[in-house]
């Protein structure tokens, strides 16, 4: 039962941190109308960049917070430079881009950085701590807390600030949005500065688990995809628990199946994927969204 | 001076214009009509009016040339457009709606004053406060609209067919609503309708479009029965 | 008429030229020609799902394994003649497409590239961990088919034969595009609501742009098995399949033409850039596909063919394009 319950938090926290992506996944996806598969792949290039900054002696922290804020002007950028100008083409067109975009930053890591595995520090020190007789480690603990924190912080922003809700609006009605005085575009950068944010995080909790190389957001992203295709791609809170039961049965399916090895792992998310598609494509919490697709 | 000043406006979607060369002026505490039939242009007035679509010309609210000016940016200067079908943010709360109408008004402080003045001049938005705006009636949405477009305090408010789809005795109401508006507040409003009627009883100055370009030009409504006759066919 | 003649006659001597080229040109050189004819044909796959039908794939990479597996399975294990299993690879693939393509193409858009992510995510684990009859991790080691005739050598034959199977390729393909088929084609693309009304049954037509564009892979991937001589997973990845896209895009995707210029791409760009680092091959693939769908979007052949149409006014008929649809990628 201990072990049972060790494992269900290590699910959990794995499915936070594909929360963390699929949180950024799905407000890009509000906002915008894309579905951003190169997400993963600029949590990547920031991760890479905390490293960089490490490696020249900054501390941990700020190397975070500076990559924060430059990871948010790069997504802002992203938007402004490529995807507004496929923005309103043919959906087809947009998706593709994202695939362009997944390649190009991928390969730009490894061309940057080698594709060496590098160890990454963890925020937390390695401790271990006790819920009853149930033990789990700091970076559990990590994962959970600061997926409640972002869900939190977002939930504030969105909900109860001016640009919050003129975000909201953009997302919603853009022709109203305009003729209300928001600039919109201004929220779409916004939008995806947010969501570059969201994977900054999310690569800065993956790295000390699995450590730093280019294939390292990969499976988060699937996994991430799996998540929102799950809760219903439009909807952030659907996909944050999306994700975090995408986290769960991968875990518990990796542990009690046997033949899932570590590398049948990604078949998890993948089947929950074509799973989902087959039987209900909008997913569980689907907002209701029939014109995006 | 005019609040809003109209030269030689041409707008279209595509290669052949819509309207062309639209003069047109709207004094402070005017109301005024455009009427027209279907196709006629009006609501591509509307839109060129407010920067939706690309048009040639010049625009001038309250003396700001705002011919090149983006939509939002026309929205800040002091043109509220209420759009055709009402433009509500339908998933959002009818309280939101109206927060957004003033999302762009640095004076914070006075917007829930202002919340609260509309509130009693359209005592069904109160009672639908929380309520999400799409599961209002239409009549209740467009109420909704006009307020949304009150709370950025604008010089110049634009309503795009405010009666399509709503009942007679609601559009009746609403417009004898903008009259009171209009005396009580000086409120400068430029309708475009396609309901002759309604919209001839309230207003003070009239144009007509026909095929893309105005036509006629009647101050205080006062109508030649020929035109009468052409137009509005009695 | 007389373009097509014209058409007809580059047709001719551009062949006799290349056939001449084969006996002048060194080993390596014709390896690289006989890996652009391969690409062009998987790219062809591509272009007829995506640039024609507007339905995006991310499971090229599954079926060109399929293609690559059973040419070498049954070559080296069972012993069966190289020039048996392309024909059979062809087969598995146009019914394995049309198999997936079933239940896939309820899906639209996004939900559909969804779909075809997972499965091209699952090729590599799969293969590696089906050892028995993929050889896990390692690969499958096949013998290089050699010349029947001693004026040929082998690299010479081997040319010649991806040659002749390309051009029956793209004399079958271009049939098929020609006629009623690629007319429903793109119609579904343009808008699938008004296709189906006007009677093009989409489930019939896009499952045959899937099987087709599937049994393109597979024979590919068998051409490739006997031209590499060596099968194994780590080559049959996502990032394959993306790189695929790009080819076609840069390559103008509706047209025939414009899959020889993806081939042409496919093979002599990693050739440069991996001159300086590995990375350097799937950067310029994704920045192309970038820069191409955002200020591009008809990829070269498109742009191109467009400028030469304004200019005369009417269409060409060159014999080695397709009509270029008005729209073309996307």
């Amino acid at each position: 039962m201990q072990f049972f319950a060790q494992q269900l938090l290590e699910g959990l926290a794995v499915g936070s941190i594909y929360a963390s992506l699929g949180l950024a996944l799905s407000l890009i996806y509000r906002m915008t109308g894309v579905a951003n598969f190169a997400q993963g792949e600029m949590a990547l290039l920031s991760t890479y960049a905390v490293w960089q900054l490490i490696t020249w002696g900054l501390s941990l922290w700020i190397a975070i917070l500076v990559v924060l804020v430059g990871s948010m002007v790069a997504g802002a950028l992203v938007w402004r430079v490529v995807i507004k100008p496929v923005q309103r083409a043919e959906h087809l067109t947009v998706v593709i881009v994202t695939f362009g975009l997944y390649l190009a930053f991928n390969n730009l890591a490894g061309f940057t950085w080698g594709f060496l595995t590098r160890p990454f520090p963890s925020i937390t020190a390695r401790t271990l701590f006790r819920v009853g007789s149930v033990p789990f480690s700091s970076s559990v603990a990590l994962s959970i807390f600061v997926l409640i924190a972002e869900c939190a912080i977002l939930f504030v922003i969105l909900k109860g600030t001016r640009i919050g809700l003129a975000i909201r609006a953009a997302a919603e009605n853009p022709e109203s949005s305009l003729l209300v005085g928001i600039d919109i575009n201004r929220m779409y950068m916004a939008g995806w500065a947010l969501a570059a944010g969201l994977g900054t995080v999310s690569g800065v909790l993956v790295a000390p688990r699995v450590f730093l190389d280019p294939t390292m957001m990969i499976s988060i992203i699937i996994s991430a995809f799996a998540g929102i295709v799950l809760g219903g791609i439009g909807n952030p809170l659907g996909a944050a628990i999306g994700c975090i039961c995408v986290g769960v049965i991968e875990i518990l399916s990796g542990t009690y199946i046997s033949w899932i090895g570590a590398d049948l792992r990604i078949l998890v998310p993948l089947t929950l994927i074509v799973f989902v598609l087959l039987i209900r494509p909008a997913g569980l919490f689907a907002v209701e969204d029939a014109l995006r697709v | 001076m005019t609040i809003l000043a109209v030269s030689n406006l041409s707008a279209g979607y595509g290669y052949a214009p819509v309207i062309s060369d639209v003069n047109l002026a709207v004094n402070p505490g005017e109301i005024a009509v455009v009427l027209g039939a279907n196709g006629a242009g009006k609501t591509t007035l509307m839109r060129a009016l407010s920067g939706m679509i690309v048009s040639t010309g010049q625009v001038e609210l309250s003396g700001i040339d705002i011919s090149g000016h983006s939509t939002h940016a026309r929205a800040r200067a002091g043109l509220a457009h209420v759009p055709q079908g009402r433009g509500t943010f339908a998933n959002l709360t009818v309280a939101e709606n109206l927060k957004l109408g003033a999302i762009s008004r640095p004076d914070t402080a006075d917007i829930a004053r202002d919340i609260e003045k509309w509130l009693s001049i359209f005592p069904v938005l109160g009672s639908r406060f929380n309520q999400r705006a799409g599961t209002m009636s239409g009549g209740e949405q467009q109420m909704l609209a006009i307020a949304r477009g009150l709370m950025s305090n604008p010089r110049l408010l634009l309503i795009d067919e405010p009666s399509l789809g709503l009942a007679p005795k609601i559009t009746a109401d609403l417009f004898q609503l903008l009259a009171k508006l209009n005396a009580t507040t000086g409120l400068s409003l430029l309708l475009v309708e396609q309901n002759a009627q309604l919209a001839l009883s309230i207003a003070t100055k009239s144009f007509f479009i026909e095929n893309g370009r105005i036509r006629n030009v009647e101050e205080n409504a006062a109508i030649s029965d020929q035109l009468k006759r052409a137009y509005l066919g009695y | 008429m007389t373009n097509r003649l014209v058409g007809a006659t580059i047709a001719v001597f551009g062949l006799l030229a290349i056939v001449g080229l084969v006996f002048v040109l060194s080993e390596y050189q014709i390896y690289q020609l006989t890996m652009v004819v391969i690409f062009a044909i998987v790219i062809l796959g591509t272009n007829i799902l995506t640039g024609f039908t507007g339905q995006l794939s991310l499971a090229t990479n599954a079926f060109v394994a399929v293609g690559s597996y059973i040419a070498a399975i049954l070559v080296a294990d069972y012993g069966w003649p190289w020039y048996t299993t392309i024909p059979i690879a062809s087969l598995a693939g146009f019914f394995l497409g049309w198999g997936f393509s079933l239940p896939a193409l309820r899906l639209k858009g996004l939900y559909l590239a969804t779909a075809t992510l997972a499965l091209s995510v699952a090729v590599v684990p799969v293969l590696k961990r089906a050892d028995p009859i993929t050889h896990g991790a390692s690969g499958i080691l096949v013998p290089r088919p050699e010349s029947p005739v001693a004026w040929l050598e082998g690299y010479q034959w081997r040319f010649f034969v991806a040659l002749a199977v390309a051009l029956v390729v793209f004399v079958l393909v271009r049939n098929l595009l020609n006629g009623h088929v690629g007319r429903a084609l793109i119609a579904i693309r343009d808008n699938e609501i008004v296709a189906s009304i006007e009677g093009v049954n989409l489930a019939n037509y896009k499952g045959l742009a899937f099987a087709v564009s599937s049994a393109l892979s597979a024979v590919t991937g068998a051409l490739l098995c006997f031209n590499v001589g060596i099968v194994e997973p780590s080559a049959f990845s996502l990032d394959f399949s993306v790189m695929m896209i790009a080819a076609s895009v840069l390559g103008g995707a509706s047209t025939v033409f414009g899959a020889v210029v993806g081939g042409v791409i496919s093979v002599y760009l990693p050739t440069l850039a991996n001159d300086f680092n590995q990375a350097l091959v799937g950067l310029i693939y994704g920045m192309t596909i970038v820069i191409f769908m955002v200020w591009m979007p008809q990829g070269i052949v498109g742009t191109l063919t467009d400028i030469f149409q304004r200019r005369s006014k009417k269409r060409s008929g060159s014999d080695l394009a397709i009509p270029v649809p008005v729209r073309l990628y996307p």
